[in-house]
């Protein structure tokens, strides 16, 4: 008994210990910061790549230099947890003060806990004094002119977060073993050159006895091909079926309407087309790729089991970093116009001068010091800034006449050729058509699968798939209408007190776009029985 | 110069910078008055945080002027959870606002262009052809205001969609054709053809009566760059159509100048040099 008093009194005081301690942090965390030079920016991000790491270090280094005091610590999450890690963070009003912006936070939760930057960024960014863009507004010194997502919210016609880096696809390769297995160092430049090349590196496996295969597969590689071989085989008929304003390109909902309306649309020679390409490639693939994960297929390519694998240039780093080889890049040579085969479609190349921005950084409303942020995200974003963060994560600069690394040229943007047509999957989880689709591939990917086995069973349920979409669609256009009514009501009383332009000009562009757009919504509900 | 001045500005950065973002992030100073709290509540909608503008404004007293009347109506409509009953409460609100002795006639139209709103966006179940009825009455009862031809575009746009009418598309757009005079405001106006040249666009295709009401809309002003980019590209495409080389040289060229990172500058360029290769007249 005499033992047992002072253990119960001591675990009171290891509990009151913590509770006190808890106070004091969560106090002292939510006071606002002092007015000593010392000073800590929190910046959480979701990009583990160790180049991006390598450069967010860097900038850190040379931003901490140039204000003596000031200290940046990075917060790098797992990109599986962002989401509920930063929703946990907000709930708590433990945000940090600059955040990454991603696109699967909704609009609303973004206007709520992000700074809008639309008026700061119509003036010039003060790092880039002495530069070729000192005289250039801050949004126009990026390539995408801050107008895409995940950093730009086209509901609320806001900017909330800025970009580091452009994003593009290609073909990563083995240089070594694709000599080896084809006899040639050249990457192929033609559609039909690339199936020769798989098909002599499956021969020399089978004749090695070795277990490479040409392509490597996984679900994110099959979306990113499918975007693009949908996006250029249906860019002539987009333009011919789909575009009612005369405008050389198809809006959304006009690619919905047309989808939903066309019973045959599944079978149509450029659908017909893409699925008969997507399984010419997939036959170079691993059996169950589409089970695979980018990890998986990055091992697997870095294994030295698979010749050649897509990716996206935000990744390219870390391949090569994971390769004990040395790795090539080729663009994705797709059949263009004069492909015997598959040119009935096309219009062209695809453009890539649209590219999203990526990895946007905001600053939440909880920040200590918006400020100081501000000036963080300023000189992240400056000239010479980001070309040395681009070179140092070797990822694409974003910000206008940058150049990119010759590491990373193969990735640049390519601006000529014609936009995307009516892109049929994305991936979107919530799409009964990309459903539809999905849970069929095994009919066109399988061992004995084939297009045509493959639109006999996804046919029939496609068109009703289709018309779910779009009243799906329909539901999401009437919702943000909604949210735009009060906005656009708020936006007409500031704009009216005669000081805010920045509310007038958001006023009338919103309500251009949402005259626009609710007519486009209304016409596509008319035709269905319960809108 | 206004670089200079702006860098001049920023050497007393970062604080003056949390000065610029407040303008964009707040806006207001916060008063204790009822005005102050609804500039505020203005401040927060249009920062799309309806539910903290509700909280505002939801202290209204029996003698709550039109205009708070009106804007609490409005976060209303959008502060989560927005039921049935809500809407029903905005729709009280904004009746309430119409009848307040401080009501304006701009305010009054205002309510009466929300009230059809809420029939036609806001309500799970929209009904239409009550929302087309509502907006020709916003209309008809309160024009010529801002409003009331807001409320007609909305009308033209469910006529033209076939909502509440056996007329055939023809007639349809005979009769938008001719509510041409009730938009005397410019950047409705300017709405009213561009709405026109998607209706003659969805219903009867053809390059003439596109372009006209294209070319009146760009001679107002758009406003929109993603819509300017499209109105361009539409007219020097109507124009090549209709054998206007010089006209759609012209919107083609704008285009080209103006958008440097659009996906159809290839293919605009393409047509432009082959425009440029056809011989002169």
């Amino acid at each position: 008994m005499s033992l047992r008093l002072p253990v119960w009194l001591g675990g009171v005081a290891l509990l009151t210990a913590g509770y006190l301690a808890s106070v004091a942090y969560v106090h002292l965390r939510g006071r606002p910061a002092s007015s000593d030079s010392s000073h800590i920016l929190r910046v959480a991000h979701r990009q583990i790549d160790p180049g991006m790491r390598r450069a967010f270090e860097l900038v850190a280094e040379r931003y901490e230099t140039l204000n003596p005091g000031i200290r940046i610590e990075y917060l790098d999450v797992p990109p599986a947890s962002f989401l509920a890690w930063l929703t946990t963070q907000f709930t708590g009003g433990t945000a940090p003060d600059i955040v990454e912006v991603i696109v699967e936070m909704s609009n609303e939760n973004v206007a709520r806990h992000f700074l809008p930057l639309g008026p700061v960024a119509a003036l010039p960014n003060p790092h880039n004094r002495g530069t070729r863009l000192a005289d250039v507004p801050w949004r126009e010194t990026f390539v995408d002119g801050l107008t895409t997502a995940p950093g730009f919210r086209d509901v609320h016609l806001e900017i909330f977060g800025i970009p580091t880096n452009l994003v593009t696809s290609r073909f990563f390769y083995n240089r070594a073993l694709y000599e080896t297995a084809t006899g040639t160092s050249e990457p192929p430049r033609t559609y039909d050159e690339l199936l020769e090349r798989c098909r002599q590196i499956r021969d020399w496996a089978v004749s090695e006895r070795r277990a490479v295969k040409p392509l490597t597969g996984s679900k994110e590689i099959y979306l990113l091909l499918a975007a693009r071989v949908f996006g250029q085989q249906t860019q002539q008929l987009a333009l011919k079926e789909g575009d009612p304003l005369g405008s050389l390109r198809v809006s959304p909902i006009d690619a919905h309407l047309w989808l939903s309306r066309r019973n045959d649309a599944l079978t149509s020679r450029p659908f017909a087309d893409s699925f008969a390409i997507l399984h010419e490639l997939a036959a170079f693939m691993p059996p169950g790729f589409m089970g695979a994960t980018r990890a998986d297929a990055t091992f697997q390519f870095s294994q030295g089991r698979s010749v050649i694998m897509m990716g996206r240039s935000a990744f390219f780093d870390s391949v090569v970093q994971q390769a004990d080889f040395d790795v090539g890049v080729f663009p994705l040579p797709l059949p263009g116009p004069g492909h015997p085969r598959f040119g009935h479609n096309p219009a062209g190349d695809l453009t890539e001068i649209e590219q999203n921005a990526s990895a946007s950084l905001g600053i939440t409303r909880n920040a200590r010091d918006p400020g100081r942020a501000l000036d963080f995200l300023q000189f992240l974003s400056s000239a010479t800034v980001n070309a040395e963060f681009a070179r140092h994560s070797r990822l694409l600069p974003v910000i206008v006449g940058n150049e990119p690394h010759d590491d990373i040229a193969p990735f640049a943007p390519r601006e000529g050729g014609y936009p995307y047509g009516l892109t049929l999957t994305v991936g979107d989880a919530g799409h009964q058509r990309d459903a539809a689709i999905l849970s069929n591939l095994h009919v066109l990917f399988g061992p004995d699968g084939s297009p045509e086995a493959f639109l006999d069973q996804v046919s029939p349920a496609y068109a009703s798939a289709s018309r779910e979409d779009l009243l799906r669609s329909i539901r999401n256009a009437r919702r943000t209408l909604a949210r735009q009514d009060t906005l656009l009501a708020a936006l007409a009383a500031l704009g009216n007190e005669g000081a805010d332009t920045h509310a007038r000009r958001r006023q009338q562009e919103l309500e251009e776009r949402t005259n626009l757009e609710e007519f486009g919504m209304i016409w596509a509900a008319a035709g269905l029985d319960h809108p | 110069m206004p670089s200079a001045f702006a860098f001049r500005l920023f050497r007393l950065r970062p604080r003056l910078l949390t000065g610029l973002l407040a303008v964009g992030a707040a806006g207001v100073p916060a008063y204790s008055t009822d005005e102050g709290d609804l500039a505020r509540a203005w401040a927060l909608a249009g920062q799309s945080r309806f539910a903290e503008a509700h909280r505002l404004l939801e202290r209204n007293g029996a003698d709550a002027g039109a205009e708070r009347l009106f804007a609490h109506a409005l976060v209303l409509l959008n502060t989560p959870p927005t039921t049935e009953a809500r809407l029903d409460e905005a729709a009280r609100l904004l009746s309430a606002a119409a009848q307040a002795p401080s009501v304006t006639g701009d305010l009054a139209a205002a309510a009466a262009y929300f009230l059809a709103r809420i029939e036609g966006i806001h309500r799970l179940r929209p009904d239409q052809p009550r929302a087309k009825m509502l907006y020709e009455r916003a209309w008809r009862e309160h024009s010529p205001t801002r409003w009331a031809q807001l409320a007609a575009l909305r009308w033209l746009a469910l006529h033209l969609a076939g909502i509440a009418t056996d007329e055939a598309p023809a007639d349809r757009l005979m009769a938008a054709e001719n509510a041409a005079p009730t938009f005397v405001d410019p950047s409705l106006r300017k709405d009213f053809h561009l709405l026109m040249a998607y209706a003659w666009g969805r219903m009867q295709p053809g390059p003439e009566h596109i372009l006209d009401h294209l070319l009146h809309a760009e001679s107002l002003g758009i406003v929109h760059a993603q819509t300017r980019a499209d109105v361009y590209c539409a007219i020097g495409n109507h124009a090549l159509a209709l054998g206007r080389t010089p006209l759609s040289l012209e919107f083609f060229q704008r285009y080209l100048r103006e958008f440097q990172r659009d996906a159809r500058r290839h293919h605009v360029a393409s047509l432009v040099e082959g425009l440029r290769a056809l011989p002169s007249p």
